[in-house]
Parts: C-alpha cells; structure tokens; sequence
C-alpha cells in the first residue's frame, strides 16, 4: 500500500529535479550524453549509445509505455521500476533519513560512477565492473512507515531496469541470452533473486521482441547459431575437463588439511604428470608405433641377440632386453616404409626428428608464456601494492579450503605468529645505518655465497674425477649411474644441513629472502650436477656402438636409482622414524627424534631434476616419458602418504602464487638449458653410424634440412634462414628484448610513482574537503538553525565523514521526519548545505565515495 | 556422483546451472554434500532448511573463524539458516570458476559485520581477533596498532574505514586473495 502512496505522489517534474538533485553526477551524464547523441558513432563504443538509451528511459517519464505492456505482481512495471526512482524522491521530498535509502543512493552512485567508467572502458569490462557493483550490497530491512519491506523486491527491480538499459544484453538472439546469463551469473545475490530478474528480463525482452518484431536475415541468423554452438562446445569441453580433474579428491584433502600453499607443490607434481602424459601421447603415437608396426631391421647387428632375455635385473639397469627395444634411439629404423598398402610412405626417421623437436620446442614455449602469466600476476601486477603488505595479511590470510580442526590451530598460530612479528619490527627501533654494521652483514652474506660456490666446485669436481675413473672400468661404467646418484643424493642432503646452517648465520630480514636464496642454492647444485654428467658423456671417446643408446641407459639409470633412493629408501626411513617417534617418544635418547618437517624446496627441486633428465633424455629415449610419468604418479601418492603421516607441515611458507612462479622459472632455465644442448648435439655431435634413425647422415640436422624441406644452397628460403641465424640478427633480437624489457620495467616504476603521488593527492582532498565542511557548518550556524539541528551538523562538519550511530539515532527518533516537513522551504537549494544532519550525511559520504571511486579508477589506469 | 534417483528435475538442474557457476553434475554433488549435513531432513524435503548449527558441521565452515558469517551473508532468511539455494550459491562463490570480483563483494560482506556497507574499526577488530582466534597474546593495544596501520595502508579516503571500493582495490592487486578465498565442494 506503501507503494500505491508513492505512485500518486509522483509527478515528472518531481522527478527531474530531485533525481538532479539525489545525484549531480546523473546531470552530467545527461549532458555528455545528450552530446554524445550528436556523434551516434555506435560501433566504435555501443556503450555511449547505451547511456543515451538510459537517460531517455530515465529521464522522459511519459516513455513508460514501453513498460506499461507486462505486469509484475499487480502493478505495471513502469510504476515500479520508478518506484525504485521514487525511494530517493522520497528521501529528498520528506527529508527523512532511513538506513536503507542511504545505500541506496551510495549504491546509485556507485553504479552510475561505474557507468561513467564504462564508457571509457571496454566493452567486456562493462559487465564485470558494472553489474556486481550494483546495489548487491543492501541486505538489510528497512522500514517505511512503519512497515517492513525486504529489499530484495526493491534490488530485482533497480537491477533488472540496470540491465535492462543495456541494448546488447536485450537483443531477442541466443548470442544475447547467452550474455544474459553470464551477466546476471556475475551480480552477487542470492539465486531466488537472480531467477526473479532473469524471469523478469526474459519477459521485456520477450515484450520488446513482439514490438519492434523485425525478421532476421540469413546471415545473421548462421552467425547466431554459429556462436551458440561454439558456447555450447566451450561449455562441454569444459564440463569434461571438471570431470576429469586428476587426483580431486587428493587435492581437497591435502587442501583441507594444510591449506593452499602446500597444494601448490602437489599441483606442480600434477602440472608435469599432465604434460608427460601428453607427450607420452605423441611420442607413443608418432614414433613408436610405427617403429612397432614396422617391425626391426634385419640388417641390424645380430651380435646381441643373446640379451635378449628378460631378467629382472634389467628393470633397474635398463640393458639387457631393453637395448634393442624401442625404448632407445639405437633401435629405431632409418626406413621409410608404407604402413597401409598403397597410401604415401612414412619416414621414421623425420617422424623422429620432426615429433621430438616440436615436442621440447612446444614445451618451452607452453611454460615460457605460462611463467610470464604467473609473473606477471604475483609480481608485477601485486609490486605497486608493497606498502599493503598488512592489510594483505589481514584480508587474504585466512585459507577457507581449510576443513580440518588441527589444520585450522596451524593457521591460527602462524597468522598470530605473523603479526607480532610485524608489531615487534614496528615497534623495533630501526637500527642506525651503522657503517661498520652494513659492512659486516654484506661481509658476511658474501662469504657465504662464496662458501656455497666454493662446495658446488668441488662437488662438480669430484664428481668429474669419478666418472673418469669410473669410466676405464667396464664393471664401474656401467653401474656408474649408481655411484653417480648415490653420490649425488648424498651431496644434496649434505648441502641441504649446510645451507640450513650458512642460513642460520646469514640472518636475513625477511624469510622469504632467505627461502628464495636457499632454492636458488639447490637449484644450482642440481643444475651443476647435471650439467657436469652431460659434459662428460658428450665429451667422452665413443669408440663403438651407438652412444645414443649408452647415454639413454644411463639416464634411464640415474632416474630409477633416483626413484628408488630418494622416493622409497627416504620415505621409509622417515616411516621408521616415525614409528620410533610415536612408539618410544618419551624414552630417553629418542625424545630427539621428532618428525622432520616437509620439504617442499628438495620435494620441487627433485621434480625440477627428472624433468631435466627426462627432456634431455627424450632424445636418446624415447620411452623415458612413461618412465618418469609413471615414477611422478607414484611420487605423488608417496609425497601425500609422507605429508599426512610422516611429517610435519612446514612452518615457513612462500606464498602460494610466488612459489608457483618460482617452481616455473626454474623449469624454464632448466628446460632452456637443455634445449641449448639438444641444439648443440643436433648441430655438432656426429651420430653413430651403426644404429638409429639418422644413420647415414653425419649430423642429425642435414636429414632435416635436406630431407624435409628439399632446400639447396641457393634457394631464398635457405638464404633467409642462413641469414636470420647470423649471431649479428640474434644479438639483435636479444638487445631489442632486453631494450624492450627495461622499459617495461622503467614504466612499471613509474607507475608505482604514479600511484603515491595520487595517494597523496587524495589525501589532500580529504583534508580539503573536512575544511570546507567545517566553513559550511559555521555558515549555516550563523543563519537561522535550530538548535538541534546545529548540533548535529557540529557534529557532523567536524568529522566530515558517516559516522554508524548518527544515523541511527536519526533514523530510529521519530521526530526527525516531522521535523523536516516543518521547513520544506529550504530544500530544493542544491548548493546550500541541506540544513539537518542526516540528509546532508549521505550527500557528503556519498560525494566523497564517488570521488574515492574516480581516484582509484585513476590509479588503475 | 549422481547414481542415486536424482531429486532435481533436468529443468531445475538447467536452471541452477544457468545461475551459478557449476556444472549440473556438480550441483548433483554439492546436494550430495548438502543431504550428507541432515540426511532425513533434505532426503524429505530437497529445499529444507537447515539451522546454522547445522551447516556450520561442514567440514570447511567448521575450521573457518568466520563461518557464522558466511552462514550470514548467504543465508536468504538474513538469520544465518541455509536452503539448499543458499548453500549452492555459497558454494558457487567459493568455487575456481567464480571471478574475482564476485568473491571480492562477498567477502567484504563477510568482514563487515555491523552491515554499514564500509569496514570500519570495529570490523577490523572483530576479523583480527578472529583470524588469531581470541588469543590473548596479541592485547587490545597491539590490535589497536594494527588496526592503526591497516588503515593507513589502506584507507585511501582518510574516513576511518574501508570503502568496498578500497577493499576491491586492495583484493585486485592481491595474487593469493583468490587462492584462499576458495573452498573444494
């Protein structure tokens, strides 16, 4: 009945002059917009031609035939939508402050601001930044009269009208449904609401149809099944790929139980298990299989035939049976054959070449862009918030996939743990920049970098002398992998109690720091380890037989053994560590044994390693991929039974996003490296001449450049390549590269400038926007104000600013509304300051919100 | 997932899935996980209501200190009672496929608890001394503090409390904000 009241009460004049006087900022739109309508340049941006719709349904109050057609409950629609106008007329005409109506004017303030920044912004932001700043936030009831209204009534009809003003969304076409869905997907409300505006645009749109009903041409009409059937696809495939989430349940359990930055080390494992999985895939289909089909060679050395047996043995040397397999390069025919009678010839040896080479290739182009994404996300894009680092702590520190009660203690602790640490450092003195202080710690730092290096360089030199001597004996060269990765684990965990100690001595500030430092040191060693074992197999004398194939078997070699010592063997002696922890805890000399932490640095950093190995072996072997796709399956099962049972949650975290970009930019440099090396075996390093599919060429590279693209000499495209791979034309691109990457970074610096000068500019505004309060309130103090009323603008001129229980008095004193229709004199005067508090309240605040909106739109920009 | 005799008929399943952000074999799931907190009561009844206490067994609402005002915010009774609706809306803003900016407005309603559309410094009283779960380590003055130099982090305006256009501003540079703000139906 309330609403009957305000429907006879509304007139259009009414409406102009409050709505300009509710909002200035609607005027301005009109104005621009009116101008706007001069241009009518719609296809550059639809949006202007949008706003000019709005105001034309807003403003011209006799348009509401338009809406007059279909009824919502028992009203017309046009009544209601200006119903929604009329909250604020109400506001304005009875000078009475309620809580919800103040939202609501801050909300249509926001959302027109936000439409004010649409226009500039593109077309696909309008959705996302409009819709859901609407006034999705009003839960609260608010009373009229006396009588309780929701406000969910009131927000399907203000939202329905926002969208309904939007023309691409209205279009009576699947293309247009399809954006009304995901539109009314992105407002955050509750689903009955969202069913009641869905039903509601259906219908206007469905009104609007019958209306301007025009057929629609042939072309059109493909191009809109087109696209629907392109959604439509989108949507399954990625219903499929949801269903096939690997290891879901796994996931959420670790998730649940350690939170999500120890999940990000298992969707690492995952990211590489799919990835080898898929090169499995193409290697499988592309390579062995037609090496299957086409059986072996006969012309093939028969010498080894007597291996031939399959001993058990050979599972962890990988020789024996496995030699003449296709496992490595040496059995791979250099034929080219017909798999089907009658179709073309399939070359193995280009399908060998081709498939492996655009295989890395592709692989390092998949985690080039996928780490610059991550970086750009957790760096870049967060590097101008490092003065929010509290506010983060606070706001994102909870882990809501957290569902376990021992888990949620953890996290307890560490965010306490957090924050005294940052009250303690503020509270800290800052320690004079003492010369000799810097000095020292710089001193110090450096020594133990030098330290560290110092034992990389031996371990790389003890382990080249041991290949060497390994290398005379037979027996030694064909176990060395064992020697090689037992010494090699070995050193790793050494280094591992080494780093933790130079770490404890180097005391950097900040813990991060200090873990980066830590996996860069290990990265290094692995690096240097690997590195050392492909500079003495490549460099070695092969005097007979394929090297292809030896080197494919020590690798095979190195991850097995790997497998076996640092998967099975450690995992079960922490498995006996912990049974003696929790069977003779108390007693004595096993009270030490406490259960070691998990570490999620060696975890990664073993990955890392078999990643490298396996792509650097894919060449020699191609059927390393299940190998290691096969070993991380089991890895990951092993690592979760570890992490639940066995250890205890690391205390010392990264941050999920920055280890995940940390993790990738180690693949990257490792997986660079390798190419670089497959670059050089492919150019330099002359194949054997008895085995594998490049036999009878000297260098793998010539079956590909003459082979495939037939190229001579003199031919343009070869003179191009020639060219293009002048060291001069390289050095080139990388200088451009690293020109443009400087000035990227110069921009982003300047950005970040940008950004506090704005700040600081905003704060000043604020000042100046207290001080010309507090000038008006003496103004209006010194005209004809009641006493009360007085108070209240002290009150209020002296904050400047919303203050909760104001308001609330206001509201809930019934006087007040009486109190304001006592003097209707005053308030059609838009520059006066409104004469009582509360009014007066909401235009400020919600003044200042739109200018705080237009600022941080400044700053994103 | 949905070998049982499904509750939902394929229309009702179109249509949460045109409102959400689920799939419907996922909203299949999510009921399963409903019915799993009062199985005789959504077995009867697949819309029932569910009293707060009740909701707040799910495993993750349980852990979370702010699981009484998730109930809360979603809840369409305003009293912290759940549907199923309300449940699956919950869950679809929780879920990955939810952008940001969706989780960013349900979390400011999260934290802002006395419901004055901005968090002020009673709200960020409240989330701290949820977030260390009352501990009495960290005393009214250190809170203070913080609370101090949150706001001159982050209140952009100097009003003495955080806008939801400050807010955003802080989750939109924030690359752990939706890592965290995720839960696994």
């Amino acid at each position: 009945m309330t609403m009957v009241r305000h429907h006879t009460m509304l007139n259009g004049a009414a409406f102009h002059n409050v709505t300009s006087v509710a909002d200035g900022r609607q005027i301005d739109q009109r104005g621009v917009t009116h101008g706007g309508q001069m241009k009518e340049n719609c296809d550059e941006d639809k949006i202007e031609v949008l706003a000019h719709d709005t105001v034309q349904e807003m403003g011209d109050a006799k348009e509401s035939e338009r809406f007059s057609g279909s009824t919502y409950g028992e009203q017309p629609v046009g009544a209601r939508v200006l119903d929604d106008r009329f909250q604020s007329i109400r506001w304005d005409n009875n000078r009475r402050p309620a809580g919800a109506n103040v939202s609501f004017s801050q909300s249509f303030r926001r959302w027109s601001s936000n439409f004010g920044r649409s226009v500039k912004n593109n077309k696909r932001t309008v959705y996302n930044k409009t819709l859901r700043l609407m006034p999705s936030r009003i839960q609260k009831t608010f009373s009229i009269d006396r009588d309780l209204i929701t406000t969910s009534v009131f927000d399907v009809d203000h939202i329905t009208m926002e969208l309904g003003q939007r023309e691409q969304l209205m279009e009576d076409n699947p293309v247009a449904e399809q954006l009304r869905i995901e539109a009314i997907k992105s407002i955050a409300q509750k689903i009955s609401t969202k069913r009641q505006i869905r039903e509601h645009l259906a219908q206007t749109v469905h009104r609007r149809a019958t209306t301007r009903a025009k057929s629609i041409g042939l072309l059109r009409r493909y191009r809109y099944s087109g696209r629907l059937y392109l959604t439509r696809a989108a949507k399954l495939a990625q219903r499929f790929v949801t269903n096939f989430e690997l290891f879901y349940g796994s996931m959420k359990q670790i998730e649940g139980h350690f939170g999500s930055r120890i999940s990000a080390y298992f969707k690492f494992l995952r990211r590489l298990l799919v990835l080898n999985f898929v090169l499995l895939l193409f290697i499988v289909s592309f390579v062995t299989f037609p090496q299957l089909l086409a059986g072996h060679d006969e012309a093939k050395q028969p010498q080894r035939n007597c291996h031939t047996q399959f001993h058990l043995s050979n599972l962890v040397s990988g020789e024996g049976y496995f030699t003449n397999s296709v496992m490595y390069y040496g059995s791979y025919s250099n034929r080219s054959f017909t798999l089907v009678p009658g179709a073309a010839e399939y070359s193995l040896p280009h399908a060998y070449f081709l498939t492996i080479t655009v295989l890395v290739l592709a692989t390092f182009v998949v985690i080039s862009v996928s780490m610059g994404r991550s970086y750009r996300i957790s760096f870049i894009e967060s590097s101008a918030m490092v003065q929010n680092i509290l506010t983060h702590k606070i706001v994102c520190s909870w882990d809501y996939g957290i569902a376990n009660a021992k888990a949620a203690q953890l996290k307890h602790a560490s965010i306490l743990h957090e924050l005294r640490a940052y009250l303690d450092d503020q509270q800290q003195v800052p320690p004079v920049a003492n010369r000799w202080v810097r000095l020292r710690s710089t001193a110090l730092h450096a020594l133990a970098h030098l330290t560290v290096l110092a034992m990389i360089s031996i371990t790389a030199a003890t382990l080249w002398a041991l290949l060497a001597r390994f290398d005379e004996t037979e027996h030694f060269s064909s176990w060395s992998a064992l020697y090689v990765v037992l010494i090699s684990n070995g050193t790793v965990l050494a280094f591992g109690y080494a780093c933790q100690l130079l770490s404890r001595l180097e005391r950097y500030r900040q813990v991060a720091t200090q873990l980066n430092i830590n996996l860069l040191r290990h990265f290094l060693l692995q690096a240097t380890i690997v590195g050392v074992l492909l500079a003495f197999w490549l460099t070695r004398e092969h005097p007979t037989g394929c090297w292809e194939t030896a080197i494919g078997q020590q690798l095979y070699r190195l991850l097995v053994i790997d497998f076996l010592i640092s998967t099975l063997l450690l995992t079960s002696l922490r498995a006996v560590r912990y049974v003696l922890h929790t069977r003779y805890g108390t007693i004595g000399p096993f009270t030490l044994l406490t259960l070691p932490p998990f570490c999620i640095e060696t975890h990664s950093l073993r990955l890392v390693y078999n990643q490298t190995l396996l792509w650097f072996g894919v060449l020699f072997a191609p059927l390393l991929v299940p190998v290691v796709a096969l070993k991380f399956l089991i890895v990951f099962y092993v690592n979760k039974f570890e992490l639940i049972y066995l250890c205890q949650p690391p205390v010392r975290l990264w941050r999920s996003s920055q280890m995940q970009t940390l993790l990738l930019v180690l693949v990257f440099m490792s997986l660079f490296g390798v190419l670089l090396t497959h670059g050089y075996i492919i150019m330099q390093m002359p194949v054997s001449t008895e085995c594998g599919p490049f036999r009878g060429t000297q260098y793998m590279y010539q079956l590909f450049m003459q082979g495939i693209l037939k190229l001579r000499e003199e031919h343009l495209f070869w003179r191009i390549f020639v060219y293009v791979t002048k060291p001069a034309i390289i050095g080139g691109v990388l200088l451009t590269m690293g020109v443009a990457a400087y000035y990227l970074r110069a921009k982003s610096r300047a950005q970040i400038a940008k950004v506090r000068l704005l700040k600081e500019l905003l704060s000043m505004e604020g000042k100046d926007k207290e001080f010309l309060l507090a000038n008006l309130s003496k103004l209006t103090r010194s005209k004809d104000c009641p006493d009360e009323q007085l108070k209240r603008i002290d009150l209020m001129g002296a904050g400047g600013r919303m203050k909760g229980e104001l308001s609330d008095r206001c509201y809930i004193d019934p006087c007040v509304t009486w109190r304001y229709e006592e003097s209707p004199s005053k308030k059609r005067s838009p520059p006066q300051p409104p004469p009582s508090g509360a009014p007066s309240e909401v235009g400020c605040s919600g003044y200042q919100r739109f200018e705080d909106d237009e600022q941080l739109r400044l700053r994103k920009i | 997932m949905g070998q049982v005799k499904s509750q939902f008929t394929e229309d009702e399943l179109q249509d949460y899935e045109d409102l959400t952000y689920f799939t419907k074999k996922e909203i299949l799931y999510a009921h399963k996980k409903f019915k799993n907190l009062a199985p005789e009561k959504v077995g009867h009844n697949k819309n029932a209501k569910l009293a707060m206490s009740k909701v707040l067994e799910y495993p993750e609402l349980k852990a979370n200190p702010f699981g009484d005002r998730i109930c809360k915010v979603f809840s369409s009774s305003n009293d912290g009672d759940i549907t199923f609706e309300d449940f699956l809306d919950m869950m679809s803003v929780f879920s990955d496929a939810a952008p940001k900016s969706v989780k960013a407005e349900h979390a400011f309603r999260i934290y802002d608890f006395d419901g004055d559309d901005m968090i002020g410094r009673n709200d960020l009283k409240q989330v701290i001394q949820r977030l260390v779960a009352y501990n009495s380590d960290l005393g009214h003055n250190d809170i203070d503090q913080l609370i101090n130099n949150i706001l001159e982090e982050a209140d952009l305006d100097d009003d003495g409390a955080l806008s939801f256009a400050e807010f955003e501003h802080i989750i939109d540079k924030s690359s752990d904000f939706i890592n965290s703000f995720r839960i696994r139906l």
